[in-house]
């Protein structure tokens, strides 16, 4: 059965801290959570920048296509002479494919969120921790995965931290 | 104050609200809405004032005026976060919520007003074997990419930026049932460092998509007055203009709706003076930008040889039938927001309360005076008629405005209606 450590830190610098410890002696299966973003411990944590952006940009080129593709397709396909509007309307297609360009733009993002994030995942062994419902309040934590749990726990109490808890089962 | 504190604080309203008597008052607006809306639709829509030449009037309105309040939301949560101004934290989910509520009413009003809302479906290309497709070349089959795509981002955005405060709201439960309830709208959320980084990444990519749209909304709801060849409505001005209408009576309402709230949870220290004051030199600015478009309008119009246009514009508004409408409306666009030059005007919540009350009458009359203005004096005086509301108008109006209120009042009473995760991020920066 795999186990983990989670420890418990009051401020956004201790959390910090932590991760730097730990990475210093080797711990590369780490996680921290916070009540709010906190970017250094994302930069401590190596985590790089998102793709997310270019599969939006490459969503919205999609929508912009698909919307204007319909408008042209409908309006040749029944060509009717509506005010002496050409039927290769260009100009007055251009809102449309910018509203469809927007939504898959909006839609790809919104669901890139949910699969970068792991949501929804309603619930997850380290739920169980005990404070770990104050995460979401004003509490900074680690969460480590390590075959050496031991040598984890000495360093974490050697910079002071003494809110460990340990976690069995496959934590979130 | 630390931030379990600010936690409990803020949460309070949720699960300590009791609002059973007020949602109950509130419910009659909903119920006016349903009625009046069943009434025209079992009747059918001759029970409006509608008629031609007036064939656009009281629902279509209040839909563009509906649409523009809700620009201003938008402009706080995206716009402010994509230029980091910090202080909106406090008062961006409100904003938000005002947008999708007034959003609401905006997208079923131009269905009320189609007359048989149940082919409603035609004005969405689908194949169909007579092969006959909704008419592109015309604006108002933009306004309903515009006004769709609208709703539904803003409601993404909305509950994207919800996520972590009910994962707060799941963790501080005071029963299981909430917890349950709570959580399952959470997702799962445990503000891991993975998940902070994609939520930060998809807000605010999601508001530097919002922004560009926002802006193309009302730009396209204006299309549907400025493509048609009626004086007082074919005017190159319309997009811009009629974007700074919105974003004006749309913080007109946003800052209306923070005054009650600041006054009915006493969160004057979440929400402060300085808040309401930033929001008021907002309205003062976007109001400035109304009045350069009504000078504009009003001196392009000038321009033209006599024509149906200038005649419209600077005879029949300021002299003819309308001008009890345009009078008070230039009085309320243009005459009291220049009380916001004072700073004990804009640091008083009750006098910024009389403000923008009077801009939210004052750009409805706006678009009464735009819409049914043109439609009653067009290019032929023998089909010249004025309009006379009826009173399912009135109801559906007082319905909407009452259907607003209530989903206002159970937001207010069910969700985290301040940004949790958000104000402690700012604090942690400040400290």
């Amino acid at each position: 059965m795999k186990r983990a450590l989670f420890a418990q830190l009051d401020s956004p610098e201790r959390l910090v801290e932590a991760i730097c410890a730990l990475r210093a002696i080797g711990c590369a299966s780490l996680e921290a959570h916070a009540p709010y973003p906190v970017p250094e411990a994302e930069e401590a944590l190596g985590l790089g920048r998102t793709r997310i952006g270019y599969a939006a940009f490459v969503a919205a080129l999609v929508g912009a296509f698909v919307g204007y593709a319909v408008q042209q397709y409908s309006t040749s396909s029944y060509p009717l002479n509506v005010g002496g509007f050409p039927l290769f309307s260009v100009l007055a297609f251009v809102p449309i494919s910018f509203e469809t360009a927007v939504l898959f733009s909006a839609l790809t993002v919104f669901f890139s969120f949910f699969v970068t994030s792991g949501a929804p995942r309603l619930w997850a062994p380290i739920d169980e921790a005990e404070g770990f419902e104050r995460i979401t309040r004003d509490r900074f934590g680690v969460l480590i995965h390590s075959p050496d749990l031991e040598s984890v726990r000495l360093c974490l109490e050697s910079i002071g931290i003494s809110r460990i808890v340990e976690i069995q089962g496959e934590p979130g | 104050m630390n931030d379990a504190r600010l936690t409990r604080m803020l949460l309070r309203p949720v699960f300590e609200g009791r609002a059973a008597r007020l949602l109950l008052i509130l419910s009659m607006g909903p119920a006016i809405f349903v009625l009046s809306l069943l009434y025209t639709f079992v009747t059918g829509i001759g029970v409006f004032g509608t008629n031609i030449p007036v064939a656009w009037a009281f629902p279509i309105t209040t839909f563009v005026w509906w649409i523009g309040i809700g620009h201003a939301g938008t402009f706080i949560s995206a716009f402010l976060l994509l230029f980091e101004q910090r202080w909106r934290s406090a008062i961006n989910r409100v904003a938000e919520a005002v947008t999708l509520f007034a959003l609401f009413n905006a997208a079923l009003l131009p269905l009320v007003h189609l007359g048989r809302p149940w082919f409603a479906y035609w004005l969405v290309p689908y194949p169909s074997e007579l092969g006959v497709w909704p008419q592109f070349r015309s604006s108002l089959t933009w306004d309903i990419a515009a006004i769709t795509t609208y709703f539904l981002v803003s409601i993404l955005f909305w509950y994207l930026g919800l996520i972590p405060d009910l994962a707060t709201a799941r963790d501080s439960a005071p029963s299981a049932r909430l917890r349950k309830i709570y959580g399952v709208f959470a997702l799962g959320w445990r503000g891991s460092m993975r998940q902070w980084r994609a939520w930060r990444a998809c807000y605010g990519l999601l508001a530097g998509i919002a922004t560009p749209l926002v802006v193309s909304v009302h730009s396209i709801v204006s299309l549907d007055f400025a493509i048609a060849k009626l004086p007082g409505w074919h005017s190159t001005i319309f997009p811009p203009y009629f974007v700074s209408g919105a974003l004006f009576s749309g913080f007109a309402v946003v800052i209306a709706v923070l005054v009650a709230i600041r006054w009915m949870f006493r969160l004057s220290w979440v929400i402060t003076i300085d808040h309401l004051d930033s929001l008021a030199k907002l309205l003062l600015f976007s109001g400035s930008v109304v009045a350069y478009s009504y000078f504009v309008e009003h001196f392009a119009a000038g321009l033209d040889r006599p024509s149906h246009e200038s005649e419209l514009v600077n005879q029949v508004r300021p002299f003819g039938g309308l001008a009890p409408f345009f009078w008070v409306q230039m009085t309320l666009n243009v005459a009291l927001p220049q009380l916001l030059w004072l700073k004990p005007v804009r640091r008083q919540p009750m006098s910024l309360l009389f403000v923008c009350g009077g801009v939210a009458v004052g750009m409805w009359l706006e678009r009464w005076v735009i819409v049914a203005g043109s439609l009653a004096h067009d290019y032929l005086p023998s089909s010249w008629a004025d309009f006379v509301p009826s009173i399912t108008d009135g109801a559906l109006l007082l319905g909407s405005l009452g259907t607003f209120a209530f989903l206002l009042a159970l937001f207010l009473r069910f969700v985290p209606f301040i940004s949790i995760a958000e104000l402690k991020l700012e604090r942690g920066q400040l400290e």
